[in-house]
């Protein structure tokens, strides 16, 4: 609640220079692409205010014409509803009060987010669709003057662009909202009735869409878990038992391996979360920075982890180059090269899911914020920190996750004693009992409720975090 | 200005930690004989790659059974992905939540434990240590990044091109290869290039479920103990075709 007034003011102050000079869109680095498209889709947009005056028939009635019976259910219904949109827009807007706006940033950012979008991509892709008569080529083309094969930074530097534009849009509808009252009244109605029926049935077919992967998913996953309980309970001699249970609780190592597994998951997760921070904060303007940073992404943990001992092991290089190292950094007991290989690992998914959230939108904001006075690391937990906090602590969940599931990388550097939950149970599967293979189960199904349980926790305090 | 070139330098020093490291990976490959303190290698030879190429190392079938799941699973989450990243994009508020929610789910879950479960339906049906086995449990894995990244693809001006491509009467394959996978370009290669390495990178699936098939993070960890040559040459093929896959998914981004 506290943000929406900061933020009003930049979009603001974003939306008053935009008159003046709508030149000002190409400042950032990735506009130099988008900038003919932008400028294409302004003069749509120009010409489609323009048409909002007169009646301006000749863009639709091409499409009327072309009689296409089942678009009507579609296209046809959006192609009445585009010339009172903006209107509707607004109207839209103004019914939904700020109560739930700012509910819902406070609950979750991210869908909020997804949610801008849909709202300012329906911008551009109405102008394109209203000009398609004589257009429908460009927009096409649009995308293939944006190379950028990393998803999620340019996804955020578009949503940042162009934020400023739905809001620039609904000031725009105010003042034709405002000149003719009645052409409002009377065209809302008309536009919100057919919207419903028209829109709703093509919501659930894409529903529909999602089966496959949601049936795959519940099936194999699902199925894992079944697999999981079902071996955990099954005796050597085919009878049900709870013994693999019982042997797993009571064997002491269990409770080392859970607390080592635990001890690095959090600390490499903690520090791999500060220090992406940091990093994006670094590297937010260097968008070739950005592409580098994804780079490490694709190399497996197993050669990270690789490359550390031939550099850090006992008579690697590092022993070479600075005489005996005081600390044994891999396979100590302590679990520091573990730690210091995931958050090396780590560490450029997370800043890269940092940088996308810290969009052109937030730094406009910490500027305002510089400007009134506020001191840089206020600014930051009062501009930069909600906007990047859900990312970041997603991101974190998925990376403690994993490190608690640990397997490749302790085999490789971790110490022999303790083990992670994960080496302890493939200690398991190894073992000559046929009872090892249920043990194994048991002390799977363990781990995954324990990094379930972990990752429900940090969700609720992330939630509760700032509320 | 000190400003700039402090970050261009803080910059600087991030590329070359993240990239100066694996630099000894080759060093180390072709290091035949590399005793303690030396500091650079005594002897340099390309025994690592000979004994991994030959028939003991069983570099080569591990590269192709790599190869082949990675590639037949990405191939396949694509599929399940393309309609149901749509959803995830563009579905109503309710219907994106569930799906986010069951597609993530199995990232939280160790690998090993779903490797492990799946390989209890898997020695029922005969499917242990075989190629469709394989595939099954990457895809626990590899859907969830395709589908999460393809999504941010389909933003809401591809729903409005195809419409303005419908209109003009595009047929649907036609709208398809023409409009949308143009539009989705970049998602698209960095969707299909992640779920790869996704895939390729697998290791606690893979052992539960195929520990006896040559995959080449299996035939790896054995090695780092015993032949750091032989494990650093290793982990230079495992490295090559991400990097190869890398540069293909930036040229079809490019182009399209």
């Amino acid at each position: 609640m506290a943000r929406s007034g900061p933020s009003e003011d930049a979009r603001g102050e974003d939306r008053a220079p935009h008159r003046g000079k709508p030149d000002r869109r190409g400042e950032g680095p990735r506009d130099r692409h988008g900038h003919r498209g932008q400028d294409a889709e302004q003069a749509v947009h120009d010409h489609r205010l323009g048409a909002l005056g007169e009646p301006a028939q000749e863009p639709h009635a091409p499409l009327v014409v072309g009689g296409q019976p089942t678009p009507l259910g579609k296209g046809g219904v959006s192609e009445q509803r585009r010339p009172v949109d903006v209107v509707g827009e607004q109207q839209h807007r103004a019914r939904q009060p700020r109560v739930g706006h700012g509910g819902r940033d406070a609950d979750d950012e991210r869908p909020v987010d997804g949610e801008v979008r849909h709202d300012v991509e329906e911008g551009p892709g109405v102008r394109g669709g209203a000009g398609a008569g004589d257009r429908a080529v460009q927009p096409v083309e649009h995308p293939a003057g944006q190379p950028q094969p990393q998803p999620q930074p340019p996804a955020g530097r578009r949503d940042g662009d162009r934020r400023g534009e739905p809001k620039d849009e609904a000031g725009q509808g105010q003042r034709i909202s405002g000149d003719p009252g009645a052409g409002q009244s009377s065209a809302d109605p008309a536009g919100h009735g057919l919207d419903r029926p028209a829109h709703r049935p093509v919501e659930h077919q894409r529903a529909l869409g999602a089966l496959p992967a949601a049936a795959v998913t519940v099936l194999l996953f699902g199925g894992a878990l079944a697999g999981g309980v079902v071996g955990s309970l099954r005796g050597p001699d085919g009878t049900w038992t709870t013994a693999a249970w019982a042997a797993v609780l009571a064997d002491p190592s269990f409770g080392d391996a859970l607390g080592f597994s635990v001890r690095t998951a959090v600390v490499a997760t903690v520090l791999a979360a500060a220090l992406a921070v940091a990093v994006a904060a670094l590297i937010r303007d260097h968008l070739w920075a950005r592409v580098g940073l994804g780079l490490p992404l694709l190399v497996p943990h197993l050669v990270v982890a690789v490359t550390a001992a031939l550099w850090l092991a006992p008579g690697g290089l590092a022993d070479r180059l600075l005489g005996e190292l005081p600390v044994h950094l891999v396979r100590d007991r302590a679990g520091i090269g573990v730690i210091g290989v995931y958050v090396y690992k780590e560490l450029p998914f997370l800043a890269l899911l940092v940088a996308a959230a810290w969009s052109p939108a937030v730094r406009r904001r910490q500027e305002v914020a510089a400007v009134l006075g506020t001191g840089p690391l206020r600014a930051f937990a009062t501009v930069v920190w909600p906007a990047v906090r859900l990312p970041l602590v997603a991101g974190s969940l998925i990376v403690a996750a994993f490190v608690v599931g640990a397997f490749e990388v302790p085999l490789v550097v971790g110490p022999t004693y303790p083990p992670t939950l994960a080496t302890l149970a493939l200690e398991h599967t190894r073992s000559v009992e046929l009872a090892g293979q249920a043990r194994a189960a048991a002390l799977l199904l363990l781990t995954a409720g324990i990094t379930l349980l972990l990752a429900l926790a940090a969700a609720r305090a992330a939630r509760h975090a700032d509320g | 200005m000190a400003d700039r070139r402090l970050r261009r330098s803080a910059v600087t020093a991030l590329a070359v930690l993240y990239a100066a490291p694996f630099a000894l990976l080759v060093v180390r490959a072709a290091a035949d004989v590399w005793r303690y303190p030396a500091i650079v290698p005594q002897q340099l030879g390309a025994r690592g790659l000979d004994y991994a190429l030959s028939a003991t190392g069983g570099a080569w079938p591990a590269l192709r059974n790599s190869l082949v799941v990675a590639l037949v699973t990405t191939a396949l989450a694509l599929v399940l992905a393309w309609p149901a990243s749509r959803v995830l994009a563009r579905g109503t508020r309710r219907v994106r939540a569930g799906l986010l929610v069951l597609l993530a789910l199995p990232l939280l879950a160790p690998p090993l434990a779903v490797g492990h479960g799946l390989s209890t339906w898997l020695l029922r049906w005969g499917l242990m240590d075989s190629l469709p086995g394989l595939v099954a449990a990457h895809l626990v894995y590899v859907l969830p990044y395709v589908a999460l990244l393809l999504a941010a693809g389909f933003t809401g001006r591809i729903a409005h091109l195809e419409e303005a491509a419908r209109t003009l009467g595009a047929s649907a394959p036609r709208r398809l290869w023409h409009v949308t996978v143009p539009a989705v370009g970049p998602a698209l290669a960095l969707a299909l290039l992640l779920g790869f390495v996704v895939s390729w990178s697998q290791y606690g699936t893979s052992l539960a479920v195929a520990g006896g098939t040559p995959l080449l993070p299996l035939v790896l960890v054995p090695f780092v103990q015993n032949d750091p040559q032989i494990a650093s040459t290793l982990a230079l093929l495992f490295l090559g075709p991400p990097v190869l896959a890398l540069t293909a998914a930036v040229r079809w981004g490019r182009h399209r």
